[in-house]
């Protein structure tokens, strides 16, 4: 058995059990987008396909809404076994990733020519730069949606106190012990102890530490540091001080989201899209506030990314997958779109929009414009990432949530595992390794 | 020609077993010996036993493997034992209503695993759980309980929805085999003068052997490969206290996308499986005393 066969083999399994149910036709008709973005938002870009349909009905567009936390492999098995959908939406995090398989096709020279080329916000064309969807001049995708984490809180909870939303991390630590009555089943914060809980903690990390850098000049894993640790324990502390409900060990995403508007947590920080699931669940101005996310003592961290669109290298119908692309990525279309879905736009004419510059949204444009905040980062590149996020941190976290082992000790193994991770990278790529934003290598002119 | 006739007219059920059950076994087989990272496609060196290796110096597949354990054994002990119950209940003709009883607890088999977790889970919810509101009034507990959360009491709690779930199985199964026996020896054992107890050890048990061991074989291996419950109640959690091989199996393939592991795992699950089913029949004598397994 040759290796590609070996290869073939497994992918064809793979996207087998992956793409089970995900239909999709070969009469030259059909364009699939592949939409990995969560609920609210698969449903908004469902409502633009159809907008999309009634103007050209000799095409016949699916949308594939999978939820976001399986987006990313599912994407991977479709692409590894020979069946990649049409249109693709993928996250900054995971473009490098499909472009160094080649899922992903160059748009360089549609893109020249194209009427809205400049219609795009300095930050999102930053961010397609960082995450290699535009790069030396060529174009691979283009920003869909904004997006970045703020605070949410309910606001009686704060009012009974005569509080004001955190600004710090010390202040939003002593405003959690304010709100929570466990007696009354009260608690301050919805935590995510289970799937994903990394992408609550890390930052905080980044915030104690003042860097997103995750290995040194050696090639070690820098995240067991003392700081780090001081970061760690921060989080930690909340849950076992009571802080977060027992419960919330297991909690992932929807428990999280369910555990806020629910009633029984007072603050839980998400992206921009929960906003319309708080008011799909009775809240509004009189129960809801969002907030920038606090600054830790090192660093002011702001957890943006963008979801961009592309066009997968493979697609079946190309010129239809083209099609709806270029009516999509239209000013007019994305506006429509951030607004159905509650998210923030990428072109400038959305930045006059008063629509996203006041309410609930307002803090969501602030983290996400602030060029002087710390951007979170995470080593993507590496394999083990999903394994590392997905299984070991899960595991870990939970273990020192449940007091079996101390901050300190769960660094200590995370960075064990990176470290090897990142070892085998360099051994077979060199050492010229990806870099976090914001350090002076991606600075470099 | 007619020598091969058998062999032509055997020919599509031989590929049909090949294409759809050695085939994937195979393919499942090759890749173990693999390094797959879906993360890193066109890189997946030969690693020949490698995979196993690992395996064995592997705390959570040791682990899994122990809770897989407990989820069979405390699953079945009491799907059977309950089960069992039902079904003599079922079948005695002195239970009045028994043709609506009949039709009413089969309902659990007929819900989907995924609802009987969602409602499960939140039963049990450690906030505002009915399981916790009803124990507190009745004075059993001081304070809420978070069954899902500790780690003593999570693989049991997803075992509790596992038993109210599989009792109704076994009694179905059960149920048909009681309904087989003649009622021609009952009289007859009635007549030499049996006790009810007797009758039940010298009459209904023998009777229903086979049945009990096909069904106990059955479930046990579904049970073993049954991995959705415990992935909607506690994804596993927490830290590993309610993850079975079958979870551990999905988890790596599918959320730490390494199929080569994973495929290492589902050899080893398979071969778990065999040996388990091979001591089964030979314990219980399912061929017979003298007949070799």
């Amino acid at each position: 058995m040759t290796r590609r066969d070996a290869l073939r083999l497994g992918g064809t399994v793979a996207a087998g059990v992956a793409v089970l149910g995900c239909g999709g036709g070969d009469d030259g008709r059909t364009v699939t987008v592949f939409s990995p973005m969560g609920e609210v938002k698969n449903q908004a870009l469902a409502r633009q396909v159809d907008r999309f349909m009634a103007l050209r009905d000799d095409l016949r567009v699916e949308v594939m809404p999978v939820p976001w936390d399986q987006g990313h492999a599912k994407l991977l098995t479709m692409i590894a076994g020979g069946n990649p959908p049409d249109v693709i939406t993928a996250t900054g995090q995971w473009m490098a990733e499909f472009r160094a398989m080649g899922a992903i096709e160059d748009l360089t020279s549609w893109h020249a020519s194209w009427p809205h080329r400049d219609a795009f916000t300095q930050t999102a064309l930053l961010r397609c730069e960082s995450s290699t969807a535009i790069e030396e001049g060529r174009v691979y995708g283009l920003p869909l949606e904004l997006t970045t984490r703020a605070m949410f809180y309910r606001r009686q909870w704060l009012e009974e106190q005569g509080l004001e939303t955190a600004s710090t991390r010390a202040g939003w630590r002593a405003l959690l012990e304010r709100i929570t009555d466990r007696d009354r089943g009260r608690y301050g914060y919805a935590l995510r102890g289970a799937r994903g809980g990394f992408w609550t903690w890390w930052p905080i990390l980044e915030e104690f530490s003042g860097t997103n850098e995750w290995f040194d000049e050696d090639q070690n894993c820098i995240i067991n540091s003392p700081e780090h640790v001081a970061g760690l324990t921060y989080w930690n502390d909340i849950y076992r001080d009571g802080l977060a409900p027992a419960d919330a060990v297991n909690w992932g995403y929807n428990e999280l989201v369910q555990g806020f508007w629910s009633g029984i947590c007072g603050c839980i920080e998400q992206d921009p899209e929960v906003v319309r699931t708080c008011l799909d669940h009775g809240m509004d101005e009189s129960t809801l506030v969002t907030a920038p996310m606090p600054a830790g003592p090192r660093a002011h961290v702001a957890s943006n990314d963008i979801w961009i669109l592309s066009i997968s290298r493979n697609a079946k119908n190309p010129d239809g997958a083209l099609a709806f692309y270029e009516w999509m990525m239209s000013p007019e279309q994305l506006i429509a779109y951030s607004k159905d879905a509650s998210v923030l736009p990428t072109v400038k004419q959305g930045m006059d929009d008063p629509y996203f510059g006041q309410g609930f949204l307002r803090p969501f444009m602030d983290m996400a414009t602030n060029t002087s905040l710390l951007q979170n980062w995470y080593p993507s590149y590496l394999p083990e990432m999903g394994e590392f996020i997905e299984v070991l941190v899960t595991e870990e976290q939970q273990k020192m949530l449940l007091g079996r082992q101390s901050p300190q000790e769960t660094l200590d193994r995370l960075a064990g595992f990176l470290g090897r991770a990142q070892q085998r990278y360099v051994e077979r790529h060199g050492p010229d390794t990806p870099r976090p934003p914001g350090t002076a290598q991606s600075l470099a002119p | 020609m007619k020598k091969a006739d058998p062999y032509l007219l055997l020919a599509p059920a031989y590929l049909l077993i090949a294409g759809f059950l050695f085939y994937p076994m195979a393919t499942v087989f090759l890749l173990s010996l693999r390094e797959y990272q879906l993360m890193d496609p066109l890189n997946t060196p030969f690693v020949g036993l490698d995979q196993y290796a690992f395996m064995l110096g592997d705390e959570y597949f040791w682990r899994s493997l122990w809770n897989s354990v407990v989820w069979v054994v405390v699953s079945l002990f009491f799907q059977f034992l309950l089960g069992f119950c039902l079904a003599l209940l079922l079948n005695s003709t002195r239970f009045r209503g028994r043709g609506i009883f009949q039709a009413v607890v089969f309902a659990p088999w007929a819900v989907s695993g995924f609802l009987i977790a969602i409602i499960w889970a939140w039963l049990l919810n450690g906030e505002f759980g009915l399981v916790n509101d009803l124990l507190i009034r009745a004075g059993l507990l001081d304070q809420k309980v978070g069954f899902l959360s500790r780690e003593e009491t999570a693989l049991l709690a997803c075992v509790l929805a596992n038993i109210w779930f599989g009792v109704t199985f076994f009694a179905v199964m059960l149920f048909a085999a009681l309904q087989a026996i003649p009622p021609s020896l009952y009289e007859a054992a009635d007549m030499d003068g049996a006790t009810a107890w007797q009758s039940f050890w010298r009459v209904t048990a023998p009777m229903v052997k086979t049945a009990i061991v096909i069904t106990i074989l059955l479930r046990a291996i579904w049970i073993f490969n049954w991995a959705d419950l415990i992935w909607v109640m506690t994804g596993g959690g927490p830290a590993g206290a309610s993850r079975t091989l079958a979870l551990y199996v999905f988890q790596k393939a599918f959320l730490g996308l390494d199929f080569g592991y994973s495929a290492a795992l589902g050899v080893a699950l398979t071969v778990v499986s065999l040996a388990f089913t091979a001591v089964f029949l030979r314990v219980t004598r399912f061929y017979g005393d003298e007949a070799a397994i």
